[in-house]
């Protein structure tokens, strides 16, 4: 693996998505829902304002930032590799795992940019509201939305390499993606007795990252540390699948 | 058999299965290819579709891995020879990014093969020259000409000065014009000690420009010859209409 030539395919990445039209809407949906929480305080529903904003924010985010996530993935990389692409690079001497993490990588800038508008928006209506926001608290929330959506885009990487088409890899990415957030969910109803019985969504929950561990743990360092090490294990079963494909 | 030295392409034996998946049924692609290709020259892969051409190209830049046989490049594997520089390839169809200009984009793949700054931008501009595109580094590629990105295509093939440079269909699409001067712009590589393996449609342009043709049916070499037994054979027209099946 040569950090620079990922550094290098990174870069491309976020070259070819500042020119993707999609990436930019959602963003500016995203970024312009959270400003506009204010004009959503009619469904406000007994909550304090600078809770309900942060609460909005935090919501839009997530959403838009695990669609962006997951279509700038398989843009980047299914349709990469459906364009040939790949073909140009690995004829270079690129690896395969280091054109798949700097991808990766390209599409966790996209998300951290995301992320940090979006706060930043944030922040500054709190300010307007008379309630100046607490910078530790909207950087640890940031932080722990970018770690979520660099999983979400993990999922993509995984269905981009597996799926021979991009709506398929996009829609199996977000199935991915809500099994990860219904994950605790469904274990409580299974441990209470519930319904939900049935034996492959045990098994899908078992096999995605628990998305409430990233926001549960107290210390953001075991969060960074959780998120990584699930991040590891999605590039390594992404880069075993996509050695084996011809292209 | 020539020495593994003395040659700039080698195949030999090659098999390649592509198996059955959703999209499509299974079929041996290659059964048993073998050939080899001097130093210095440029080599036609002719045959009718799926006779393994694109293949036999995608296993020679290390891009498809063949179930037996071995595929050399100036006495390495093909693995080995991409990981040291020694290939330069132009898949069909090219995809580059649109928004990118010719000359950053070369520079990019020239980085990628290890060069320093300073030095992709002098390969940029030699791959360029030799595509004869030298005035064309700060255009973008989308707004090139189908002919000016094949052209550019050679370019992108040549940059880093591979000793073997593998083009996929590189004229396909274009007018008679274009193709006389892509031809010019191979034959001065191959002149300059490259070696160019390419595939084709355009049976006059490459019996016009090969030195060498291979030509494939159904995942075996029907003929391989010098331009001379070509000729003595009737013509690339007539070999290909006798030899490949319908």
């Amino acid at each position: 693996m040569n950090p620079r030539r990922v550094w290098l395919i990174a870069g491309e990445g976020i070259e070819e998505a500042l020119h993707l039209r999609l990436a930019w809407l959602l963003a500016a949906a995203g970024v312009g829902l959270a400003a506009g929480g204010a004009a959503l305080t009619e469904f406000n529903f007994g909550l304090e304002e600078p809770r309900f904003l942060t609460d909005v924010a935090s919501a839009v985010q997530e959403f838009f930032g695990s669609l962006q996530a997951v279509l700038l993935t398989v843009a980047l990389v299914h349709g990469g590799i459906e364009h040939g692409r790949p073909q140009l690079l690995f004829v270079r001497g690129v690896r395969r795992p280091e054109w798949l993490l700097g991808s990766l990588a390209a599409v966790a800038a996209g998300s951290l940019a995301l992320v940090l508008t979006v706060q930043l928006v944030l922040g500054a209506l709190l300010a307007e509201r008379g309630a100046p926001p607490v910078f530790g608290a909207l950087a640890d929330a940031g932080a722990r939305a970018w770690l979520r959506l660099g999983l979400v885009g993990g999922f993509a990487l995984v269905t981009s390499v597996i799926c021979q088409s991009g709506t398929l890899a996009a829609a199996l990415a977000c199935v991915l993606t809500a099994a990860a957030h219904l994950a605790p969910a469904a274990r409580l109803a299974l441990a209470q007795g519930g319904s939900l019985h049935r034996p492959w969504w045990m098994w899908l929950t078992g096999i995605v990252p628990d998305f409430s561990v990233i926001d549960g743990v107290p210390s953001l360092v075991r969060a960074a540390a959780y998120a990584g090490a699930c991040s590891a294990l999605q590039v390594t079963a992404a880069c075993l699948i996509f050695s084996r494909r011809d292209l | 058999m020539t020495p593994a030295r003395s040659v700039a392409i080698r195949a030999e034996s090659l098999i390649k299965d592509y198996h059955p998946d959703w999209h499509r049924p299974g079929r041996r692609a290659l059964d048993g290819v073998s050939f080899a290709v001097l130093p210095g020259t440029v080599c036609g892969l002719v045959g009718p579709n799926g006779s393994g051409k694109s293949t036999t190209l995608k296993i020679l830049a290390g891009l498809v891995r063949a179930d037996a046989g071995r595929a050399e490049i100036a006495g390495r594997s093909a693995a080995d020879a991409v990981r040291l520089g020694l290939v330069g390839f132009l898949p069909d169809p090219p995809a580059w990014p649109d928004f990118a200009t010719a000359g950053a984009w070369l520079r990019r793949l020239a980085r990628l093969s290890g060069l320093t700054k300073a030095a992709a931008t002098t390969a940029a501009e030699g791959a360029l020259g030799a595509a004869g595109l030298a005035s064309a580094s700060s255009r973008r590629v989308g707004e090139f000409s189908q002919g000016l990105r094949r052209r550019f295509g050679v370019a992108q093939a040549v940059v880093g000065d591979p000793a073997v440079i593998l083009l996929d269909e590189p004229g396909s699409g274009l007018d008679p014009r274009a193709l006389e001067q892509l031809g010019r712009v191979l034959r001065a590589l191959a002149d300059a000690g490259r070696t160019v393996l390419l595939t084709s449609h355009l049976l006059p342009q490459v019996e016009e420009l090969c030195d060498q043709v291979v030509l494939l049916g159904s995942g075996r070499v029907l003929f391989d010859g010098r331009r001379e037994r070509v000729a003595a054979a009737g013509g690339l027209n007539r070999l290909y209409l006798e030899r490949a099946p319908a």
